[in-house]
């Protein structure tokens, strides 16, 4: 037993990780009172089974007699540790290390215990099988026992009860596999959204082709229909009715230019959510990104427009994102844009665009000195089709829509803050890093 | 001497009929229109009862065909009559509400041999539709096998 006690001393100490001189001075003395080792053999919750050199038990403690149903005098000197494993594992361990070390294993014993007869540590799963025939699956870990010329004399296995963590990790697989599930549908439902908005745009065009045709070929009727009235009139050669002719004729005209700037309208509106599911379908792809550079570019296309209403535009140095580069120029040309379009009249435009980065999420802020947005407004801009303020300049409310839709898949989030009369900051924070979500990638 | 051509139109909306009717008439175009209002009866005048489109055999025909049918897409219509013997030669305008480039490629894929697509804008319909008027005037059409 001096040297299996050896042996011992040598795990503890290793585990134990400190090479000090005092705990170890104590070891000493916990093993020769063998307290230590009563501890460890006679331990519930550990099940210690040694062996001879062939594999027969020599050694049951009371954690095994608990695990697995046998009583020390049923086993020792009568089984092997293999006898009370799972005969299959036993097979597939056996090829396994066959195949890992090259050489040819059996599947008995020799395949517990092979590794560690070579020196290497070893610590794995396996299944035991109890007395009546029930199993658990357990961790073994096994060591050889050698005696002062290091022959093996024996081994030593050291097992726990896995069960719990097992089924912590069914648990968790089934959570994992909940989760791929839901993104899935998602996804998928995602796609027939889009799918819906595509098919919906096309099929509410067909009928404006109708009503913006008829309501033109009616305002040509229209002239004809008036011009023949005024000739009626001077066969006659009156002029009753004239001037509720003329009105008639203004209000019909009236009538008909409401309804071919609403369906002009509406076109234009199918033509944006076409432009948004479009940009939705599109594929996303991740990529090193020179802000400042980018920004720059937007800059550039808008420097037309700033110059006309006399707004000067700043862009500081911005830290560098990975992320979809047609996405964010989309999403900063239109801010830029909204920044540029609702300045104050009579007040030099001031745009600035600044970057701060932190934990691993970039904060981009478009800050102007412009009219502002009224609070009651600040959440409705981000609506599809929603402006805010004086209806004094072109658009049809999807710039923004869009952009919060852009920021959000790649996983970030848009703010604004605003005081009226004094101007807005809208703040886009981004992951610095953006990796495509598996639901996005081409399968 | 070359029979005038006749304009097989697979138009399921009468509205949109209508207006290519009147601006075609416009353009001058004075052509033998024959409206077809849905996948199945485009199928039946174009391929006959047999279905084989021998009965097209030695008609100058042009297709006029929009994609979106409510009882099948103009694409596969497009597709049978370019996979017919009888028929592949005849050529086929689409004249659809759909923009889309995938769409528009698919098509010329196919073998259609102009898309067109019907703007909101009437102004620009009716530009499109008399461009096609003056097309279906210049137009040598073969003659079906």
């Amino acid at each position: 037993m001096t040297n299996g006690n050896d042996e011992m001393r040598t795990r503890i100490g290793v585990s134990g990780g400190t090479d000090n001189t005092a705990r170890k001075q104590a070891e000493e003395a916990l093993l020769k009172a063998g307290a230590l080792q009563h501890a460890i053999f006679n331990s519930a919750n550990f099940s210690s089974i040694a062996t001879d050199a062939k594999g027969v038990i020599q050694i049951f403690n009371v954690g095994a007699e608990r695990m697995l149903g046998y009583t020390a005098t049923e086993v020792m000197n009568k089984i092997t540790p293999a006898d009370i494993s799972d005969p299959q594992e036993l097979i597939a361990r056996a090829k396994a290390l066959s195949v890992e070390l090259a050489t040819p294993i059996t599947p008995g014993f020799e395949a517990l215990v092979f590794k560690a007869s070579r020196g290497i540590e070893d610590i794995y799963e396996l299944t035991y099988i109890r007395k009546d025939g029930s199993r658990f699956p357990a961790v073994v870990s096994v060591t050889a026992l050698r005696d002062a010329q290091d022959a093996i004399i024996g081994y030593l296995l050291i097992g726990t009860d896995n069960t719990a963590r097992k089924l912590v990790e069914a648990e968790q697989k089934k959570l994992d596999q909940r989760l791929r599930d839901q993104t899935a549908l998602l996804s998928e439902a995602n796609e027939e959204i889009q799918r819906f908005v595509y098919i919906v745009s096309h099929d509410l065009r067909s009928p404006l082709v109708n009503i913006m045709g008829f309501a033109s070929e009616l305002d040509a009727w229209r002239e004809q229909i008036f011009e023949r009235l005024g000739a009626l009139r001077a066969q006659v050669g009156g002029e009753q009715d004239r001037d509720s002719d003329e009105a008639l004729r203004g209000d019909v005209e009236e009538a008909l230019s409401f309804i071919k700037s609403s369906v002009g309208k509406m076109d234009r509106l199918i033509g944006a959510l076409l432009k948004v599911a479009r940009e939705g379908q599109r594929q996303f792809q991740p990529q090193f990104i020179d802000m400042s550079q980018l920004l720059r570019s937007t800059l550039e296309a808008l420097a037309h427009q700033a110059q006309d209403v006399d707004a000067k535009i700043s862009i500081g140095v911005l830290p560098t994102i990975t992320s979809d580069r047609i996405a964010l120029e989309q999403v900063f040309s239109n801010l830029m844009d909204n920044a540029v379009k609702y300045l104050r009249a009579g007040v030099p435009g001031s745009i600035e665009v600044r970057g701060t980065e932190s934990e691993g999420a970039i904060t981009y802020e478009v800050r102007d000195n412009g009219r502002g947005i009224d609070a009651r407004d600040r959440e409705r801009i981000f609506d599809l089709f929603r402006r805010s303020g004086i209806q004094d300049r072109p658009g049809d409310g999807i710039g923004l829509a869009h952009a919060r839709a852009l920021v959000r898949r790649l996983g970030g989030t848009i703010n604004v803050e605003s005081e009226p009369d004094r101007g807005t900051v809208f703040k886009v924070t981004l992951p610095k890093r953006w990796l495509l979500p598996v639901s996005e990638m081409v399968t | 001497m070359t029979q005038p051509v006749t304009i097989a139109m697979v138009e399921d909306d009468e509205g949109h009929a209508r207006l290519i009717e009147k601006n075609l008439r416009r353009a001058g175009v004075h052509n033998k229109i024959v409206q077809l209002k849905d996948g199945a009866s485009a199928i039946a005048f174009l391929f006959g009862s047999d279905g084989s489109g021998i009965v097209n055999k030695g008609r100058a025909l042009l297709v006029l065909l929009d994609l979106n049918l409510p009882d099948m897409s103009g694409i596969d219509i497009l597709k049978r009559l370019k996979e017919n013997e009888h028929l592949r030669v005849l050529p086929v305008v689409v004249l659809t509400t759909t923009d889309d480039k995938s769409e528009i490629q698919r098509c010329y894929d196919l073998g259609c041999n102009v898309y067109i697509t019907k703007p909101v804008d009437y102004e620009n319909f009716a530009n499109a539709i008399k461009q096609l008027g003056l097309f279906v005037f210049v137009m040598q059409v073969p003659e079906t096998m």
